[in-house]
């Protein structure tokens, strides 16, 4: 099996193989230490981190739908603060890259809280949250242009001693214009993509299923849509992607890179079934052996069109 | 090992039209699970439904435990039609239990509907664990109609002390089982009582307003939309006493609470 070569590389940071968790599936990894052997994983993504601590929506927060769930958690965390005394020592000691997920309401804050993580050690990379859809009105929305993603990119791109991944939204009209003013700016990668907006309404009560009315669309349902932001954008910039989409096992994977990913990550799916990245990593190794390739790289973008 | 990918099913039994009960076999999950745990059934490997299903636990013996519950959905309709020798995949034990009483305190169970599961489970826990007498056990069970009698009918055969309320009167005392707890609680010295429930939201409202009014020691066990049950997703959260922005997971701090911990 070993001569397989599942590794890849982002920003100039190796990764083992290319599955990663995503942000807000995972925790802080350690909710998952009992499940599965953290080590044979490419990364992972930690919970969105805020400057403040943020108690989150009230309930009801989830629903399911078909294929997938809604989510309006609100960013709840312990900010950045306590996630540095808290989560930071327990990181450390994992045998993986520790992607940190960063969210802010303006700039400064982004800022600040970069500061901060500037000092740790035991981090790979960060991730920068520009588009989470259920914090709404309170700002959050630097992926609704190319002109602010790029203003964005460029000033935490100053101050980060760490590289930069910038996470997308899909709702947005054209994403690989904003793709591409994050490569402008100097992003080191680009993950794609973040949750959809959704809503579900009870037509006894006349009530939405969230208290936040609406919500973030993930889970299988959303694969074909993150696939074909992946393929758009693989087209417009050379930076590495990782897909990000209702990814269940190592064939959704393979699709993904295909489609023109570096590496992925898996969110909803840990939910269901908390082994699901280390099975597909072994899944990935068979998969190889039986499309007779031997390293993961040759297959980013050999879509055939 | 808390994930049990393949744990046989060796019983399903049709209670009444809606109501199941689903015998499993496995060593691992018997041997851990005390009351007031739940499992995650992934009641199916397709993507619909998605998620897993949590279920409290009715029964537990050497090596089976058994649910009981109804169904009401496409998840518990999938498992309400599952066989013996089929396999699900099973997370657990999730969740804390329920503090247990003092050896000399009375004990009332006050379960509404397919709350009755996890009370019985205590119930039998106390009696066979804890060296309690069945005098001791004072279970109201509450259900709507004659139509729900297999969940007063599953807790009767314990030897214990026990009251059947519903709603239509069509069965025992005519109400709420938070009617007939005001009565039934009254000969009791408060400082020797604890009481635990499981059931709706809105008999919850009403049985921990009573204790709460009558200064009775109380733990509910609660229920919420739960993707993940291990903490992870933050979606199964209720409101914390301790402030409005304080919440509390239902899967990793719960399912049990003590009633003035959480705003229901």
């Amino acid at each position: 099996m070993s001569k397989f070569d599942l590794t890849v590389e982002i920003g100039g940071v190796k990764f083992r193989n290319p599955i990663m968790t995503a942000s807000g599936t995972f925790g802080y990894g350690e909710e998952f230490n009992e499940y599965i052997d953290l080590s044979k994983l490419g990364g992972i993504v930690t919970k969105s981190v805020t400057l403040n601590p943020r108690p989150g929506h009230k309930p009801p927060r989830t629903c399911e739908t078909a294929g997938g769930m809604l989510n309006a958690i609100g960013l709840a965390n312990v900010g950045v603060d306590r996630f540095i005394t808290e989560k930071i020592p327990f990181l450390q000691t994992l045998d993986t890259n520790v992607v940190v997920n960063v969210a802010g309401f303006s700039i400064e804050e982004y800022v600040t809280v970069i500061d901060k993580l500037n000092d740790c050690d035991g981090i790979a990379m960060l991730e920068i949250n520009i588009s989470c859809p259920n914090v709404g009105a309170d700002g959050l929305e630097f992926s609704g242009s190319p002109e602010s993603a790029h203003k964005l990119t460029s000033e935490l791109q100053k101050i980060s001693r760490f590289p930069l991944i910038i996470k997308l939204s899909p709702n947005v009209t054209d994403i690989a214009s904003i793709a591409k003013a994050c490569e402008d700016a100097g992003a080191d990668a680009l993950s794609m993509i973040n949750t959809l907006v959704g809503m579900g309404v009870n037509h006894n009560t006349f009530e939405p299923l969230l208290t936040n009315v609406t919500g973030g669309l993930s889970g299988p349902a959303i694969k074909p849509v993150a696939l074909a932001c992946v393929h758009k954008v693989y087209r417009s910039v050379k930076i590495p992607i990782i897909g990000i989409g209702g990814i269940m096992d190592h064939f959704d994977v393979a699709q993904f890179i295909i489609a023109g990913a570096a590496a992925v990550q898996f969110g909803t799916a840990n939910f269901i079934n908390p082994s699901c990245t280390v099975d597909a990593v072994d899944g990935l190794k068979n998969y190889l052996r039986d499309i007779d390739i031997q390293c993961i790289k040759e297959l980013t973008g050999k879509l055939k069109v | 090992m808390i994930q049990h990918p393949s744990v046989p099913i060796i019983k399903n039994e049709k209670l009444s039209k809606d109501l199941f009960k689903i015998v499993f076999r496995s060593k691992d999950l018997a041997s851990g699970l005390r009351p007031g745990n739940f499992v995650h059934i992934r009641v199916s490997p397709e993507m619909d439904p998605l998620f897993r299903r949590a279920m409290s636990i009715y029964s537990c013996e050497n090596d089976t435990f058994s649910v009981l519950f109804r169904a009401i959905g496409k998840g518990t309709g999938l498992l309400s039609k599952m066989r013996e020798g089929d396999t699900v995949d099973i997370l657990g034990p999730l969740g804390n239990s329920f503090d247990p009483p003092d050896k000399d305190e009375t004990v009332i169970l006050v379960a509404g509907g397919t709350g009755v599961p996890p009370l019985h489970f205590l119930a039998q826990w106390l009696l066979s664990n804890y060296g309690f007498d069945g005098q001791q056990i004072l279970f109201l069970c509450g259900i709507s109609s004659a139509d729900d009698l297999p969940l007063s009918e599953a807790v009767e055969h314990l030897d214990i002390r026990m009251r059947t309320s519903s709603d239509d009167g069509s069965v025992g005392f005519k109400g709420y089982v938070s009617e007939l707890l005001k009565t039934e609680a009254l000969p009791y010295d408060i400082k020797k009582l604890r009481l635990y429930t499981c059931g709706p939201v809105p008999m919850l409202r009403e049985v921990t307003k009573i204790c709460a009014e009558q200064g009775i020691r109380c733990q509910v066990s609660l229920e919420g939309h739960m993707p993940c049950g291990i903490g992870t997703c933050l979606g199964c959260v209720v409101q914390s006493t301790r402030g409005e922005d304080e919440f509390d997971r239902i899967c990793m701090e719960g399912p049990v609470f003590d009633s003035n911990e959480v705003l229901i």
